[in-house]
Order: structure tokens, then sequence, then C-alpha cells
């Protein structure tokens, strides 16, 4: 008996010894690979954005069931011995419509529609055409990187659209009794009303990759176009 | 009377009948499966029994949002989601019904406007529904209001044993002040009701059409009557109310046909409404130790016409009949913001109430805002009443009828609904009246 606990005892060590390494070194979610291409056109720096794998996985699950992804670009330059800099980010919303049949993606210029994953998904593969920052501020030597973080969130029911669902959705009664007694007026539900604001189950879930160019200068990006 | 009580249910059994389903415009696509996640406590029959959606059948985009509407509407679950993915073939789709059970009570807030007892609150009811997974409803409420406080246990079981019919019971007791014009003064009577209620209606189908009940109750009326609302001056009951003053048991039987092909229950824009009820009930007289008789007849029946845009043409024809013998707090009324708009409430009621009523509403809606995307959210309203309310053996004519007309405003408030203002003027004085309340007239 005490040989079989001992035994078991080891067991049940390994065991947790095994979840806490699992739980350490493994990754919690896949993040989708990114690369970045500094590019220049006039006297714009500007870039592309190729994410080859990004819809897969969780990504592919959240738009399929109707419900929206958020996908975020936040480019960061670096010039020379200067601290980085933020620049503006470049934000896009995609969902599927399964009665139209087809995927829409929201961004700042006009929305554009693909009627296959397929097709969404070349859409990143890669982003053309994305301005960062106009030059005249830099020498063209002076070495620059790119750091590009891509976030990516999977919403849930908003929040803000169950209060506005709760607000504007019938709690209307009306009884129209065949005796005298017509009844017109509203009933709520407290307990759902007071959850919409201290119920923190809904949690948008995000994860977030990263991708670093190499050092360029100006003049040879130049060279190379 | 009895050939149009014939003819009135053929038509309601006819229009049922010639019912047809709106076109469909939309895109639909075909349900591969439906899957249910989340319900730990609740059948998924339950679930089930309020979805229209079904296996192997074609659902539309307003379907499935209706689904899940009238299943968040149940009050069941904490919270509702219908999700849609794409299945395995060309137009198929997985449906998944994704709920969060409720593991306790739910507190409920309820106001709104009643034709007989006016405005009322009940600051807080309690709901049991849905408990223990079965899908009933079962729930306390205290109702406090202009003319009555009450008390009331209720218990629905819908779908009783898979059918389309739900099993309604009701425990009550309420205190009700009825207002009655005493040589031009206006007085309220406090009668006690205490009783139950049982009854069975239909919620799909034919069955829809029907239910009955039975109400077993104990009623007295207050001896004495006090000027409303102020209880200033009291007097004593007068003798064609004081029969009524200790105890009654009256034991009722009701049976009704109901249509409603509305497109909305709230603010229609088409469709009909009607009703057709009949009660008999027994009265037991503890004064004179005896047993009495009484009958009632109500019809009521509304038509709701979209004209052109968004102009509504609302009418309503109603008729109620009692035994000369029943009390009067099973009689009827005339006069009121529900009733005959542009005069006082019960106004145009003969002595110890009416044992006949007839009524007639006409109303023209249409939209005040053009820029507003939901145009119901301010609307206008021209009315026309007309109506008459009388005992035998006075008999009805054209002359005796009462009328009123006006205009109003509906402004839909969130969370509360519609709030009703109307600007009425009685025929012929054209004495003006505002009159507020919740809902449309009818």
């Amino acid at each position: 008996m005490v040989v079989l606990l001992k035994h078991c005892y080891r067991t049940l060590l390994l065991l947790i010894f095994l979840l806490l390494f699992t739980g350490v070194y493994m990754p919690s979610r896949q993040s989708p690979d990114i690369t970045v291409t500094p590019l220049l056109e006039n006297d714009s720096l500007m870039c592309e954005i190729s994410c080859p794998e990004l819809i897969v996985g969780d990504v592919r699950q959240t738009l399929l069931s109707g419900l929206p992804v958020l996908l975020e670009f936040i480019p960061e330059i670096t010039v020379g011995e200067t601290a980085t800099r933020r620049l503006s980010s470049f934000k896009y919303r995609l969902t599927y419509d399964i009665w139209e049949d087809r995927y829409r993606v929201e961004g700042r210029e006009q929305d554009k529609y693909f009627t296959s994953l397929e097709a969404l998904q070349n859409y990143w593969a890669p982003l053309k055409n994305l301005f960062l920052v106009s030059v005249g501020q830099f020498a063209p030597a002076e070495k620059i990187v790119l750091d590009v973080r891509l976030k990516v969130t999977l919403l849930t029911r908003n929040q803000g659209e169950k209060l506005k669902d709760w607000i504007s959705n019938a709690h209307e009664t009306e009884e129209n009794r065949p005796t005298l007694d017509r009844d017109t007026g509203f009933k709520l539900n407290l307990n759902r009303f007071i959850s919409l604001f201290f119920n923190k189950s809904d949690v948008d879930e995000n994860y977030q990759s990263r991708t670093k160019s190499p050092a360029f200068t100006l003049t040879g990006l130049r060279k190379d176009q | 009377m009895r050939h149009f009580i014939l003819h009135f249910s053929l038509c309601i059994l006819m229009l049922t009948i010639s019912l047809q389903g709106q076109a469909q415009n939309e895109r639909t696509l075909l349900v591969e499966a439906i899957q249910y996640d989340g319900n730990t406590k609740t059948n998924a029959s339950v679930i089930r029994n309020y979805l229209t959606i079904q296996e192997g059948l074609p659902i539309t985009k307003q379907q499935l949002a209706d689904d899940e509407q009238r299943l968040r509407q149940t009050n069941f679950f904490q919270d509702v989601e219908i999700l849609i993915m794409p299945g395995s073939g060309q137009a198929q789709a997985v449906v998944t019904v994704k709920v969060k059970e409720r593991r306790w009570p739910y507190l409920q807030f309820k106001s709104g406007f009643n034709e007989l007892d006016g405005w009322y609150i009940s600051p807080l009811g309690v709901r049991l529904d849905n408990l223990t997974g079965h899908g009933n409803y079962l729930g306390y409420e205290f109702l406090l209001g202009d003319r009555f406080v009450g008390s009331y246990f209720d218990f629905v079981m819908p779908f009783l044993a898979g059918t389309e019919y739900n099993l309604n019971a009701q425990v009550l007791g309420e205190r009700r002040n009825f207002i009655h014009f005493v040589e031009q003064e206006r007085f309220g009577q406090d009668v006690t009701f205490a009783g139950l209620m049982l009854g069975v209606n239909g919620n799909s189908g034919l069955a829809k059409l029907f239910s009955v009940a039975v109400r077993a109750e104990n009623v007295r009326a207050d001896s004495i009557l006090k000027t409303f609302p102020n209880d200033s001056l009291v007097i004593p009951s007068p003798e064609f109310l004081s029969p009524y003053d200790e105890d009654h048991g009256i034991f009722k039987f009701i049976a009704s046909m109901n249509i409603d092909t509305r497109d909305r229950q709230v603010n229609p824009s088409s469709g009909w409404w009607g009703s057709l009820t009949f009660e008999r009930a027994a009265m037991n007289r503890s004064q004179t130790d005896s047993i009495q008789n009484f009958n009632r007849f109500i019809i009521d029946l509304r038509r709701y016409q979209p004209i052109w845009k968004g102009l509504t043409g609302a009418i309503r024809l109603k008729y109620a009949e009692s035994s000369e013998n029943a009390p009067f707090f099973e009689r009827f009324y005339l006069g009121g913001p529900n009733s005959l708009r542009g005069y006082e409430d019960r106004i145009l009621t003969p002595d110890g109430y009416a044992s006949h009523l007839s009524q007639a509403s006409a109303e023209l809606r249409f939209p005040l805002s053009a820029r507003l995307k939901d145009k119901s959210r301010l609307s206008g309203v021209l009315f026309y009443d007309a109506g008459y309310a009388w005992n035998d053996p006075e008999k009805w004519t054209f002359d005796k009828l009462k009328t009123g007309l006006g205009f109003g405003a509906r402004v839909r408030m969130p969370v509360v609904g519609l709030l009703r203002l109307d600007f009425a003027y009685p025929i012929p004085s054209y004495d003006f009246r505002f009159h507020l309340s919740l809902g449309h007239t009818f």
C-alpha cells in the first residue's frame, strides 16, 4: 500500500511538472506571422505588410460565426539613435455575412468585398500602399528601422450592442383581454439591467504579432526601386 | 344577436384559414443541423418550443432574428445568442443556440396604464421563471396604482405535455376603486376581490384562437362611497349599489375566441385583431342565500390598414352585453382615455354601470418626422370616437350616440414605450380635455 501510494505520488508529481512546463512553454495562441517591406514613393515612406496565414484558426472560426474581427497594424519607426516614434495605425474590421455569402473588409478606404476565404486571405498577402510618413524630415543616409505590430481582436457580442438591444427592444407589454381592462405598459428585468454594467464574462479575445524590418536608408530604398 | 355572433365567428375562422405567409424575397439557407450550447439546466426541448427554425427546412435572416428575440423575451436565460455558420454544402448552415443559464430568481419592475384602473406600478416583482429548467413561469408581483392595489401569484406551464396548449393559474387579492357619478359628483367605491383562476389557452396553430378559464373569487364592495380622488365627502352607497356590500362568492366560466394577424403587437400598421368572449357566472348572494346567475358577451374587432407610405388607418368596433342582474363590477362603462375621448372617465355610464355597451373609434395615424429612420418614434393621430352605454328597457338609437373627436401625438420613449398625448373635444360642446397614457388607444 505504501509502495503504491509512493508510485502514485511520483506519477502525480510528474504530471504536475509536465503541466507547468507546458503552460510556460506552449504558446497561448498561434499568432499569425507578418512581414513588412518598406518602400519609397516620391516623398513618402510607404510599406507593404504581408500576413499570408491571417484567416486561420480562431480568426476563421470567429468570422464564420458571424462575429467581427478587428485588425490593427501599428507601425513604429526608429530613425538613427532617436527614440522610437509611433505612426498612425491601420485599422480594419472583418465580417462575414452568411446571408450575402461574402466577406467584408472595412478600412480607411472604400469597403472591400470578397466571395471566398481564399480571396480574403490573398488580400493580406500583401497589403499594399500603406502610407507611413513624409521623408522630408529624414537625412538620406540615416538608418531607419520599421517595426509593425499586428493586434487581432476577436469580438464577442459587444457590450454596447447589448445595452442598445436592451434599451430599444420590446419591454413593452400590451394586453388586450377581451374584458374592459386593456393594459399597456412595460416591464424590466432588473437583474439583466444591472448585469450589463457589472458582468465581466464577455471579454473580447485579442492577441498580437510583431515584425521588424532590417535597417534601411532612404538612399538604399531609392537604389532598389 | 345569435346570428351576429355566428357570422362573427365564421369571419374569424375564415380570416385564420386564409392567412398566408408574407412573401419571402430574402435569401434562405437550409438548416443542416441545430446545436445547443450552454443549456446545463434547461432541456433542449424547452428551447426548441420557442424556435421556428427546424433541421432540413429553409430559414431567413429575419426568422433567425425573430427566434432569438422570442427566446430572449422568455427571460429564461441570462443571455441568448443564435449563431449561424456555413454548413457542409452550398447554401446550408449550422445553427448554434447559445444560452447562459439563469441560476437565481430575477427581480422585475413593471409599470403601465390600465383602462379600468389607471396608472400603476409594480415596484418589485419576483420571477422564478424556468427555475428547474422545464420552461415554466412562476412569479409574484405587488401592484400599486391610481385606483387599485393588488397582489398576484401566477404560474404558467407552456406547451403542456408537449402540446400547443398553455396552462395558466393565478391566485390574486386586489382592491379596486370603481367610479360612480351621484348627483353629478364623482365618487369612488372600493371593491375587494380574492380568488383564483385556472385556464388553458393555445399558443400556436388553430389552438391559438381559443382559450377557456374558470375563476372562483370572493367579492365584497364597500358600503360607503368617497369623493374621488381626495375622499373629502363620504356617503353611504346608494340603493342600487347596496346589495353588494357583503361577501359574495362568484364562480365564473370564461370562453373566448381570439384572432391576431397584426404585423406588430405594439404599434401595428396592418392586420386584424378580434375577440369574442362569453362568460357564464354564478354568484352566491349571502344576503338572500340564493344563487344569481348572469352572463356576459364581449365582441371587439379592430382593423389596421396601411393607406399610403406611413399613413395608417385604424378602426375599432366593440359591443358588450351582460345580464341585467349582473353586479356593477361585472358591467360596462363609457368615457375616458381608452373608451370615449373628450369625456371624463366613466361619466357616460348610467347609475350602477351599463348592461349594454356599443363603441366605435376611427384613427388616422401618420409619422410626424420624415427624417427619423424609425417613423414610429414620433407620430400623430386624428381620431373620432362614438359610443353609447345603456340598461334595459332603453334601446339603442343612432341619435343617442355620444361622440368626440380630436388629435394626438405618440412619442416612443426608450424602455417605457409609446407615450400617448390626446387632445380631445366632445361633440357638440367642444370642451377641451387632455388625456395622457401609454400605448395606442387600441
